[in-house]
């Protein structure tokens, strides 16, 4: 009974914590290896093509939009651009996120940013959760002992 | 096969874990078994046939569950289920030749 | 009425057992609804973009959605939706953009960069139990039909032992007992439509099976074409000018005077087959036509002729009941008073919860009064889910305004500190054994959190609650209020609570509990 809770709680705090993702849709790049790529998304289920919604190119150094255009029925074309960028995919309030490819000959400007918070955060929780265990354990033990 | 009989038979005076799976699980099989007869008794357009029985799943839950919690042996709990669990699947088949 | 005495024991036993499973869970789904009911107010509070008077003008859309649709390339189902109690900004969008929010008193495109509606949003996961993955919502939905066995077989405990004697009944049970009763009709509610639209709406298909005879498992696609009809699909036309948004309001106006416009849809506009639709709900029957229901006039947009229109006498009537669930429990468009009356009382269920776990605890430590290696686990657990949760989302609306709002993942950023921090209460509750300092700790750091969250407000957006006390902005003011009245009561309950007579047997400093 009490193990039941103690796997419970834990699952509580293992989340996916990971955004920018909408469900039931696919954001596909295609690198065409000429500088370009071919952007296309399709529902998950029906695999139906989505038409009409924006798609941005936003640079991830300073947010900044560096193209944008709407999706076509065979999709969107866009240039490669100089420096490291996102391709979002706006569907109605939410967005749909993802890295977007280099260039042939590397990016002249580069930046990696490190998706730090999921890993900061969920080892603190798991680090608390151990402490907890432990501690729980050493109490019990050290009881039976006096 | 004695030592079931005996085990089923017994009269306790706590819950076990047999008589409360009986009792929960028990309780969920009729509540939906008694909906979905509901379900084709009500005439009408579909929601009307639908909706109603769907409110009505929780609440049968709770009710099944004490009626067949309030058993003396794990017997009687058994054969409570048992028999309801038969009549409501022959109602079923009844109804689906009918209608 | 009387039942045997063994059919007691066994009613006592499986409420106490099916209890400890759904508490957890269910006071956390009552703490977050219960915060969840000031919605409204939460989301004007959490957005920057809303911080403005609410305007009571009528509002001209012929002086903004033309311009809008052209500029911004609108196409097919155009949704507008009327500033209501919800929101106070008119909203746009079609079906691929990004809604536009526009100021109805400026006709300004609202700023609405980076307003994800976090805090609303993720309350309300939690309240669903949509944050654990893939079972989350399920254990949600069998906590609620759990509540349900438990109100049914607690009243039938309260009937039987009526003429008991009330002098040995401890405290937590005549608490337990005497707040459960009192909240009785507002506990069913909840729970019944809670079971429904947390379990039944997930879980139905044997049911549309049967109904169907074996065809279709879905109910959604039984019931859906009956209670939400599609709307038909409009073929492409010429090209057509239509009638200026007022004259086409007053039409469906004279036809349909009953109707509040709450929302209109424009389909295929600009073209010959151009519809425009009111939707909305019966002026004074806001129950039957709420959500589920909405009433509405379907009008050509080119002359105006009347297509088609709803209301309560062509109506379907599970429509009406479901409406009148779901009003029940969302209150969608209630105001202040109710909204604070089900917030009270919410509360008080949480207490009367956590009082019926105290009844199990302190039973278990009676009876093991004299092993010295007695040590809860559960107890632990549950001071850490009940009390904790209280810190923790304190600190999630802190670091909702000291996080910029363009930070690289905001959003994992506040529920990882969200989940680390509840891990942390677990830890520390662990560490110090005596429960009541504990408790002091965690409520003294909530009303810290509180605190300066009102503050970081203030210094985000600008509006420190006595200027939007004098801008006449009362919802964010009362989001800013409510968070220090209780970040007081909670400091004075911290500093005070060692003087209270109830709770001198958990303050382990005393000279009596050593």
């Amino acid at each position: 009974m009490k193990i039941n809770k103690f796997v419970l709680l834990i699952l509580i705090f293992i989340t996916s914590l990971q955004a920018h993702k909408v469900a039931g849709i696919k954001l596909n790049i295609k690198d065409l290896k000429d500088n370009t790529i071919l952007i296309t998304a399709q529902y998950k289920k029906s695999k139906r093509a989505l038409v009409g919604n924006k798609v941005k190119l936003i640079s991830m150094i300073d947010n900044r939009v560096l193209f944008e255009d709407k999706l076509p029925q065979d999709g969107l074309i866009a240039k490669i651009p100089d420096e490291s960028y996102w391709v979002y995919l706006i569907v109605r309030d939410t967005d749909v996120v993802l890295e977007g490819p280099s260039p042939l000959e590397g990016f002249k400007v580069y930046v990696k940013k490190e998706p730090k918070a999921f890993l900061y955060t969920f080892s603190a929780s798991m680090i608390f959760l151990g402490l907890s265990a432990f501690l729980i354990f050493r109490k019990k033990s050290k009881r039976k002992e006096s | 096969m004695k030592r079931v009989k005996n085990f089923l038979h017994e009269s306790r005076s706590k819950i076990g874990l047999v008589h409360g799976f009986i009792s929960c699980i028990g309780a969920a099989v009729l509540s939906y078994l008694t909906s979905m007869v509901l379900s084709m008794i009500i005439t009408g357009n579909y929601s009307l046939k639908i909706v109603p029985s769907m409110m009505l799943v929780p609440i049968l839950m709770s009710i099944y569950g004490i009626w067949i919690l309030f058993s003396k042996t794990r017997f009687i709990a058994l054969k409570k289920v048992l028999f309801t669990f038969v009549l409501l699947v022959l109602i079923l088949s009844i109804l689906i030749k009918v209608l | 009425m009387k039942i045997s005495n063994l059919n007691q024991k066994f009613l006592i036993r499986a409420h106490t057992i099916l209890g400890l499973f759904a508490i957890f869970l269910f006071y956390i789904s009552t703490y977050f609804g219960t915060i969840t009911v000031f919605l409204p107010y939460i989301k004007a509070w959490e957005n920057p973009s809303r911080h403005f008077i609410s305007s009571e003008k009528e509002i001209n859309l012929d002086s903004i959605l033309p311009k809008i649709i052209k500029e911004k390339e609108l196409s097919n189902n155009i949704e507008i939706i009327f500033p209501s109690f919800r929101d106070k900004a008119l909203s746009i969008n079609d079906e691929t953009s990004k809604t536009i929010y526009i100021n109805p008193q400026t006709n300004q495109i609202l700023n609405t960069n980076f307003e994800t509606n976090f805090i609303s949003k993720f309350f309300n996961e939690i309240h669903i139990g949509r944050n654990i993955p893939k079972i989350g919502v399920f254990l949600m939905g069998v906590a609620s039909v759990l509540m349900i066995f438990l109100s049914i077989s607690g009243v039938i405990l309260w009937v039987v032992n009526k003429k008991r004697n009330r002098k040995k009944e401890s405290a937590y049970l005549k608490w337990h007992k005497n707040l459960s009763l009192a909240l009785l009709p507002f506990i069913l509610v909840f729970s019944i439509t809670g079971a429904f639209l947390g379990f039944m709406l997930s879980y139905s298909s044997p049911i549309a099976y049967s109904a169907s005879k074996g065809v279709e498992s879905d109910f959604r696609k039984l019931v859906g074409p009956i209670l939400f009809p599609r709307d038909v699909k409009i073929e492409r036309s010429q090209k057509a000018s239509m009638l200026s948004f007022e004259r086409l309001t007053s039409i469906a106006n004279t036809k349909y005077p009953d109707l509040e416009i709450k929302r209109i849809k424009l389909s295929k506009w600009y073209e010959e087959n151009a519809k425009i639709k009111f939707i909305g709900h019966i002026k004074d029957n806001r129950a039957i036509s709420g959500r589920i229901n909405r009433m509405h006039i379907t009008l050509s947009g080119k002359d105006g002729r009347v297509l088609n229109k709803k209301d309560i006498s062509n109506a379907n009537l599970t429509n009406g009941i479901l409406s009148t669930f779901y009003f029940l429990h969302f209150i969608p468009d209630e105001t202040l008073v109710l909204r604070i009356v089900y917030f009270i009382f919410g509360i008080i269920m949480a207490v009367s919860l956590s009082f019926g776990f105290l009844i199990y605890s302190e039973k278990k430590a009676k009876k093991n009064l004299e092993d010295k290696n007695y040590y809860s686990i559960l107890n632990k657990l549950a001071m850490a889910t009940m009390i904790g949760v209280i810190p923790a989302s304190t600190l999630l609306m802190f670091l909702y305004w000291y996080l910029p709002f363009d930070l690289f993942q905001r959003d994992i950023w506040l529920k990882g500190s969200f989940y680390a921090l509840w891990a942390g209460t677990l830890f520390y509750s662990v560490l110090k054994d005596s429960v009541l300092k504990v408790i002091n700790h965690l409520l003294f750091i909530a009303s810290i959190f509180l605190v300066l969250t009102v503050l970081y407000h203030g210094i985000s957006t600008g509006f420190y609650p006595w200027i939007s006390l004098n801008e006449k902005l009362y919802d964010i003011f009362f989001v800013d209020f409510i968070s220090l009245v209780f970040a007081l009561v909670f400091f004075l309950f911290s500093k005070k609570s060692k003087d209270i007579k109830f709770f001198f047997k958990y303050d382990g400093d005393r000279y009596e509990n050593q």
